[in-house]
């Protein structure tokens, strides 16, 4: 009998789990992870390698959690990669192996989806390939509404008149998403989301709020133990903030074979390539297009956040002073690792914010303040 | 007259192009080397890594950089003022379908053109089997891009490419060794390296020095280990030397449940026997350049044959703590008796401080052949033998 787990990652860890029912794997074979807390971080950092990025340390510890719990069968990422990334499932079987653990792993070629298909299906109840395919179209249906209802989120937060409002939206909407089951449905309440948060959540139209991108590497990005409640922070202080990176990149199966459709992070990437002429691994040279792109647009500041040794998120963050230099786009850069503290994390924001405000005060020459609404701030 | 013959000098003067001597130089400097000379360019190498390349180098880079690209940095600036034509920086990715160098190499040429003012034009061609899948004609097409530069008769540039791709075959060959010779050395036939200096008598040790390329090969970066050894009695064999079918089967090794060891030559079995050994799909290590790192460890640990291994990792090198923690937990798992040291480089290892450590790890060894055993309190007190004693 094999119980199933897969390491935590941030708000896609319910994608994850959805995968799995959407699988009919049977709930009590499925070994879900908790939210990360110190613990699992301190358990991570202690038998993972020292110079290992955070995330391994992270995944690991939330893998081992599972296995204590009586997990026995691992899905992590595998394959030939360009970064240290794809090299986590086999060195954390080792790690395990030698922990005294018996757990078999299933490591998943992003860059293969077929693969992928195939592993999923040798854990799903009997399901043929269309059904393993239908099964996986709801998860990356499903990306796409839980993206879109963090890109709201991180607006909404950041006007809204009453504090938590948003909060209580979000949950309702999360909660609705994952009891459906079927894609038309999904696709349907999706164009409702964006009229929901507008008809419960009143916002100050006349806020002025600064617009501040987050770029970096996806994992860090994605995970609020890592960042530290970095969006919340941002928002708190009255600014609206939105991640450039999805787990999009990897699902969104239909986008990568319409050839009419351009990803996301292919637009970034054509941004990026007068200054990083090929791909370097991570989301390297996506932090350095994202900054270009959201410059053009108006937007005031970036957060650049990867992990500590990060080998692509360090080549981009040396080129990042000249992008900077050459656009007028300022980058406050935070390096995050286990022993991040919150108190330096807060006051570098706090700084960065009213050094953006002032830089805006002294770009705009008076003019009005513009009206505020979803649809000005939405680039999709 | 004079002026006439100023022009006849300037049209005569061949284009010069600088190699900064660091990261993948040492990997492919006969190829290169060869393949511009034979286009007709003068190349320029930056000086040996010295106490300015160094201190350049780290007030140029970021903290986090590792301790050889920081080298590196300070070669290119080296470089800068020497009236170059071009600087030689490629993007290399990968070389074989399933392997892939350091992702730092890649942005390393767009790196140095934002980093650095006035340096001369690079040219840096960006080769990638694994991931864009590129091949024959792409690797053709870069040969004439950069020959276009220096000469117009393409019948020249294939002959400079051929000759570039022979001359390193060649110093591959001379360079790694065969099972027989090695097996020699083990039996104290003959010498690989330098001899050993044992002027007091001391019992000759047999040491595997493993490393990155760029490191055992820069004496200053490595702070002159290879002297330092020798003078301690030491002979040596480094990971470049290793055969590769040896380090394959160690490769293979990785993959295997409980890492194969019940079977001796695993990479002789069919394939279908084979896949019952295997792990699962998507377990390998695809870094080309640890793998001889990973694979000498291994080798060593298993057969028992030599006194000690020392390995040499810069600080922060991203690659080299997933090969240190496979060849850690290895010699873990099958309860190795040859001593492994991991010794960690940076900007700020003093001389003295490491020289005491090889000293300490050669009285180790000594103690460990003369006597059979290390005494307890040193197994206790020093964490030498397996854990990283830096």
């Amino acid at each position: 009998m094999s119980y199933i787990t897969y390491p935590h990652f941030g708000p896609m860890t319910l994608l994850f789990k959805s995968i799995f029912q959407e699988m009919e794997v049977p709930e009590e074979r499925i070994i879900n992870p908790h939210t990360p807390n110190k613990r699992t971080l301190d358990i991570g950092s202690k038998h993972s390698p020292e110079w290992m990025c955070t995330p391994f340390k992270l995944s690991l510890g939330s893998l081992i959690e599972c296995i204590d719990r009586g997990a026995n069968h691992v899905f992590q990422i595998g394959g030939i990669g360009t970064c240290r990334a794809s090299c986590y499932g086999p060195v954390q079987r080792v790690i395990t192996e030698e922990l005294g653990y018996k757990v078999k792993y299933t490591n998943i070629d992003y860059h293969k989806p077929m693969d992928m298909l195939r592993d999923l299906q040798s854990v799903s109840n009997n399901f043929n390939t269309w059904q393993a395919l239908g099964a996986l179209r709801k998860i990356w249906v499903k990306n796409h509404s839980l993206d879109l209802v963090e890109h709201l989120i991180n607006f909404y937060r950041g006007v809204e008149l009453e504090k938590g409002e948003t909060d209580r939206v979000a949950k309702e909407v999360h909660n609705k998403l994952f009891s459906i089951h079927r894609v038309k449905e999904i696709k349907e309440y999706h164009k409702l989301i964006p009229k929901m948060f507008e008809d419960q959540v009143q916002i100050d139209e006349y806020a002025d709020p600064l617009k501040i991108g987050i770029i970096g590497e996806i994992y860090v990005v994605l995970e609020p133990m890592l960042h530290l409640n970095l969006y919340r922070r941002l928002n708190d202080l009255g600014v609206i903030c939105r991640n450039t990176v999805s787990l999009k990149k990897f699902t969104d199966l239909p986008a990568k074979l319409n050839p009419f459709v351009k990803e996301y992070y292919k637009i970034y990437r054509e941004k990026a390539r007068p200054y990083m002429q090929q791909y370097a691994g991570g989301d390297g040279q996506e932090s350095l297009g994202a900054t270009i792109l959201l410059r053009e647009m108006g937007w005031d500041g970036m957060v650049h956040v990867w992990p500590f040794s990060c080998m692509p998120e360090l080549s981009a963050q040396t080129i990042i002073p000249s992008i900077s230099e050459d656009y007028g786009m300022p980058v406050l850069p935070l390096i995050v690792d286990e022993q991040t503290g919150e108190a330096g994390f807060q006051t570098r924001l706090e700084a960065f914010i009213d050094m953006l405000k002032i830089k805006r005060e002294s770009e705009r020459n008076g003019q009005p303040v513009e009206k505020i609404s979803w649809d000005t701030f939405n680039y999709d | 007259m004079s002026k006439r013959f100023d022009n006849h000098k300037l049209k005569r003067r061949k284009k010069r192009v600088g190699f900064p001597r660091g990261l993948l130089y040492y990997y492919f400097k006969d190829m290169w080397e060869t393949f511009f000379v034979k286009l007709g360019a003068e190349v320029i190498l930056s000086s040996p890594t010295n106490k300015i390349t160094k201190e350049r180098g780290v007030l140029e880079t970021l903290d986090d950089e590792c301790y050889s690209t920081k080298l590196y940095h300070g070669h290119v600036l080296d470089l800068a003022d020497k009236d170059l034509d071009y600087l030689f920086v490629p993007r290399f990715a990968s070389r074989k379908k399933r392997e892939v160098g350091c992702p730092k190499f890649v942005a390393l040429a767009d790196i140095l053109k934002y980093t650095k003012k006035d340096l001369p034009p690079i040219i840096g061609p960006y080769y990638s089997t694994s991931r864009e899948k590129h091949g024959f004609w792409r690797l053709t097409k870069i040969i004439f891009e950069i020959g276009f530069k220096f000469t117009k008769n393409p019948l020249r540039i294939i002959r400079a490419a051929i000759l570039s791709l022979r001359a390193h075959r060649r110093a591959q060959d001379e360079l790694i060794i065969s099972e027989e010779t090695l097996k020699k050395w083990e039996r104290s036939e003959i010498l690989l390296n330098d001899a050993p200096i044992n002027d007091n008598g001391e019992e000759v040790l047999k040491v595997a020095l493993v490393g990155h390329n760029y490191v055992l090969n820069d004496d200053y970066a490595s702070l002159g280990v290879r002297q330092k050894l020798q003078k301690l009695g030491v002979d040596l064999v480094t990971s470049q030397q290793m055969p590769r079918n040896l380090i394959e089967r160690q490769l293979l090794r990785l993959s295997m449940i409980d890492f194969g060891l019940e079977i001796s030559e695993p990479e002789k079995l069919p394939l279908k026997e084979l896949e019952k050994y295997l792990v699962g799909r998507n377990d390998y290590l695809y870094f080309e350049f640890e793998h001889e790192i990973v694979g000498t460890a291994m080798h060593y640990l298993e057969n028992q044959k030599i006194d000690g291994i020392l390995m040499l990792v810069n600080f922060i090198c991203g690659p080299v703590s997933v090969s240190m923690e496979y060849a850690k937990h290895f010699a873990k798992k099958i309860q190795a008796e040859t001593p492994l040291a991991i010794l960690t480089l940076d900007a700020h290892t003093g001389d003295a401080g490491f020289q005491t450590r090889l000293e300490a790890f050669c009285d180790i060894l000594r103690m460990k052949k003369n006597k059979g055993f290390v005494p307890e309190v040193i197994e206790k007190e020093s964490d030498i033998l397996l854990k990283n004693w830096s």
